[in-house]
């Protein structure tokens, strides 16, 4: 029974994701791909694709190390709520972060009414790169910090003892130990960035301005090109492939595992000056994420805006929610069953593709099956896209929990004549059971607020929030926009946290 | 048991109400998205349509009128489309697509050139002012714009995917002789260049930038529906160029008789709302217009060869995103 649900479930994945894929890419032209790479302008918007993944890699990386030293190294008593702030932008949709730039930053948004004068900072270079920064520095701070509070200090505190400067301990002892973990989040963010698409559509600046991703959309939606969009796809996706690669290349630092010995210094024990510094930087980071959610809130207070509440786009995001998030978990947790005992699986690695495949791409393969004569509602597609497109997140939650599960107990029921079936259902699944409604609800958060493959594949008829956020941005209704937005805050806020509740449940259960 | 039986009720009860199937009774119309949105004539043309003929009307929102073609072209034989309100007199459209038919009020309108595209509405292209905001003068020619003082004061459509875009660049054609050194300027200046016009006219709206381009006739809409008449369509010296949208009948269309029926409805009854709602200049000259129609601007415009733009629009478009990119 567990091989057979096993099987399904790699079905189910290969039919979800290689299929549409596979369609999205046979598209492509030779002929094409060499008319791309010789036109002028798709040849800027490539290069113009990289240089801003680059660029916000880099300024994520210089806001986020500094962040990242303070909450693995001090102690302060909101360092829990930080840590909690900073998980906003991971969980916020990225049409949210869009609409917050817009109202907070916007020509007469709530920053350019504090200070008194218009400020010009939207559509253009800058607000991209800031919306990425946004995005992602606290996902520097959070990797980094991790890795950081796991090292041994002792060796610091050794090179301290003989003289060594704070700089040289850095550089030649403490970084050379955090490189895999800098390099990991650059790479990370790098990729997000390539294919970043939500904040490039309305925060860019027009056509000298545009990404890959957002190229490919407007090919397949809006000129209907889909050679053209299959083969930018196929450029896009060997891009990103390369920059793995390379990671790979560069990945020689140190990967053992170390006793941690570090002890967070007390925030009051600091000098002056630095306690002023980390002051500042908590408070202008959690600023910089808090303002623009807040300005979303703030003018959806508006009875006008009530009216553009849409109960229809409510509730066909949470139809696709509830059904796409039991695909994920279906599929994680199946192949959880089998790969559980093996420490480094392919099938594990393979079932991460979908995090590192452009959402947009995957939508595209949708698209195309779409135009068959197969009569699929496009909200059907949608469910099944967004199944697979999450299952990866689901994977990462339950896999370390079924790992968890104690092998001798296995073992006893075993001996005891317990079917494999009889174990898997009455042993591993309620000991997993919290991990699968904490994955469910993480997952159905993502499919509330995914929008890059939904716009993709919804035919114009169809709603859901995300999708009524952005065609109310794209004709200006923001108060209606931001009315919806404050929905989708309040949704994601909510589930995300009962997700962490079962967790830390979970946790202090085990 | 009981909670996943409470579950599957939730979800059966979320199934997608609004996925509702075509009603093969229906006629199928597909525009752009400012014809069927909050502030456009679609919904109230097809409400009163359906009152009076009892012809029911599915309006299907297509974004612009340059997604409306190429949606067609895409769809092909799988496309549901009866009628095709919004097509642009800016691109190449192939005329076996569609179903000849003559309009009775043929001779009542503004221009009439084909059995098979035919003009419900036209407008002339200018930039709308915001005269409230005072930061810089109003422009009086398309050169003004190239001036350092409009840095960041306006915002472009994108000709790639909008015929208000379009617009300006047949305009700039007509109008401009250092073509290549306007635009490379008026790109600079531009403060963003939006997908749409919806897009372009919502930020400047928002009071993103004071001024916008768009039609004479945009300021209707708030005179009318919002007594505000601070946005002013503005004559520029090189004269304007205009431009018609055309509605036509499906050739595939087994519902040839509702739609010739709508069709007219359109270009006879429904011109006001056309003109009101819509804000472009209505096709059937004998349409009363608003009171507020007084108050508009009359450019000259431009006689215009609109076949040699179309033969040349895939080529010009090439040259412009060059030019965007530089």
């Amino acid at each position: 029974m567990r091989k057979a649900l096993f099987i399904v479930s790699i079905l189910l994945f290969s039919i979800l994701f290689f299929i549409p894929l596979i369609y999205a890419l046979s598209n492509a032209d030779i002929a094409v791909i060499s008319d791309i790479l010789n036109d002028n302008y798709l040849k800027h918007v490539i290069a113009f694709t990289f240089k801003q993944a680059l660029i916000s890699s880099i300024i994520s990386l210089a806001v986020g190390l500094p962040g990242s030293w303070i909450l693995s190294h001090i102690d302060f008593k909101l360092n829990k709520t930080i840590k909690t702030i900073y998980y906003i932008p991971y969980v916020l949709p990225s049409i949210l972060v869009v609409l917050g730039f817009v109202i907070f930053y916007g020509n007469t948004g709530i920053l350019s009414k504090i200070l008194g004068r218009n400020i010009h900072f939207l559509y253009s270079f800058k607000a991209v790169i800031a919306a990425h920064v946004f995005f992602n520095f606290p996902i520097v701070a959070n990797i980094v910090s991790e890795k950081w509070q796991s090292l041994d200090n002792s060796i610091e505190d050794e090179a301290r003892c003989s003289g060594v400067s704070e700089f040289l301990i850095f550089k030649q002892i403490t970084l050379p130990r955090l490189r895999p973990a800098i390099i990991s989040s650059m790479i990370l963010v790098f990729l997000f960035c390539f294919t970043s698409f939500a904040i490039i559509l309305v925060l860019g600046g027009g056509p000298s301005l545009s990404t890959i991703e957002v190229e490919i959309y407007k090919l397949s939606r809006i000129t209907f090109n889909i050679p053209k969009a299959a083969s930018l796809s196929v450029i896009s996706l060997l891009s990103a492939l390369i920059i793995v690669f390379l990671y790979s290349l560069f990945d020689y630092g140190t990967h053992t595992e170390e006793n941690s010995s570090s002890v967070k210094v007390p925030l009051r024990k600091l000098s002056d000056i630095k306690r002023l510094l980390v002051i500042i930087y908590l408070i202008v980071s959690t600023l910089y994420i808090v303002l623009p959610v807040l300005g979303i809130f703030v003018r959806s207070f508006d009875f006008d805006s009530l009216h553009s509440l849409s109960i229809t786009a409510v509730s066909n995001t949470v139809f696709c929610a509830l059904i796409s998030s039991f695909i994920s978990i279906f599929i994680a947790s199946s192949i959880c069953s089998v790969i559980k005992d093996n420490n480094k699986s392919l099938l594990s690695s393979v079932l991460m593709i979908p995090m590192a495949t452009s959402s947009i791409i995957l939508g595209l393969g949708y698209f195309i099956i779409s135009s068959f004569n197969l009569q699929i509602p496009d909200y059907i597609l949608i469910v099944l896209c967004h199944g697979v497109l999450n299952s990866p997140y689901a994977l990462r939650s339950i896999l370390p929990v079924y790992r968890s599960i104690p092998r001798d107990t296995i073992q006893a029921a075993e001996l005891d004549g317990y079917s494999d079936f009889s174990i898997f259902l009455r042993l591993e699944i309620p000991y997993i059971k919290s991990s699968l409604v904490s994955a469910y609800m993480f997952c159905f958060a993502l499919s509330c607020g995914e929008l890059n493959s939904t716009l993709m594949i919804a035919k114009s008829d169809f709603l859901t929030i995300p999708l009524q956020i952005q065609r109310m941005i794209a004709a200006y209704n923001y108060k209606g926009a931001c009315a919806m937005g404050s929905i989708l805050v309040i949704m994601s806020a909510a589930i995300f946290a009962l997700s962490q509740i079962i967790k830390d449940r979970r946790s202090d259960y085990s | 048991m009981k909670k996943s039986l409470v579950l599957f009720a939730i979800i059966l009860s979320l199934f997608p109400s609004c996925k509702k199937p075509i009603n093969k009774k229906s006629l199928n119309v597909y525009c752009y998205d400012s014809f069927t949105g909050d502030y456009g004539p679609g919904e109230k043309l097809a409400r009163e349509f359906e009152e009076e003929t009892g012809i029911h009307v599915n309006l299907i929102s297509c974004a612009g009128s340059v997604q409306l073609y190429s949606k067609l072209l895409f769809e092909g034989d799988k496309c549901i489309a009866d009628v095709v309100i919004g097509l642009p007199d800016s691109i190449k459209i192939d005329e076996n697509l569609f179903y000849s038919w003559i309009p009775t009020c043929k001779d009542d309108l503004v221009s009439y050139n084909s059995d098979k595209l035919i003009p419900f509405n036209y407008g002339v292209f200018a930039f709308v002012f915001n005269s409230e905001n005072k930061s810089v003068p109003a422009p009086t020619s398309l050169k003004d714009l190239a001036e350092d003082i409009y840095k960041d004061k306006f915002i472009l459509v994108d000709p790639r995917t909008s015929s208000v875009g379009l617009g300006l660049l047949k305009w700039s054609k007509e109008c401009i002789e250092d073509y290549d050194n306007w635009w490379s300027k008026v790109l600079d200046n531009a403060l963003t260049v939006a997908d749409s016009w919806s897009t372009a006219y919502g930020l400047f709206l928002e009071n993103e930038a004071p001024l916008v381009i768009s039609y004479t006739t945009s300021p209707v809409y708030h005179i009318e529906n919002e007594n505000k008449d601070v946005y002013k369509a503005l004559e520029f010296k090189e004269g304007h160029v205009a431009t018609e949208e055309y509605l036509a009948i499906m050739q595939k269309s087994n519902q040839k008789e509702e739609a010739e029926r709508f069709c007219e409805y359109i270009l006879t009854k429904g011109q006001k709302d056309i003109a009101l709602s819509n804000t472009m200049y209505p096709a059937n000259i004998n349409t009363e217009l608003p009171a507020s129609y007084n108050t508009l601007i009359n450019p000259v415009v431009l006689k215009t060869d609109n076949k040699e733009f179309i033969e040349n629009t895939d080529s010009y478009l090439t040259e412009w995103t060059n030019l965007a990119v530089k």
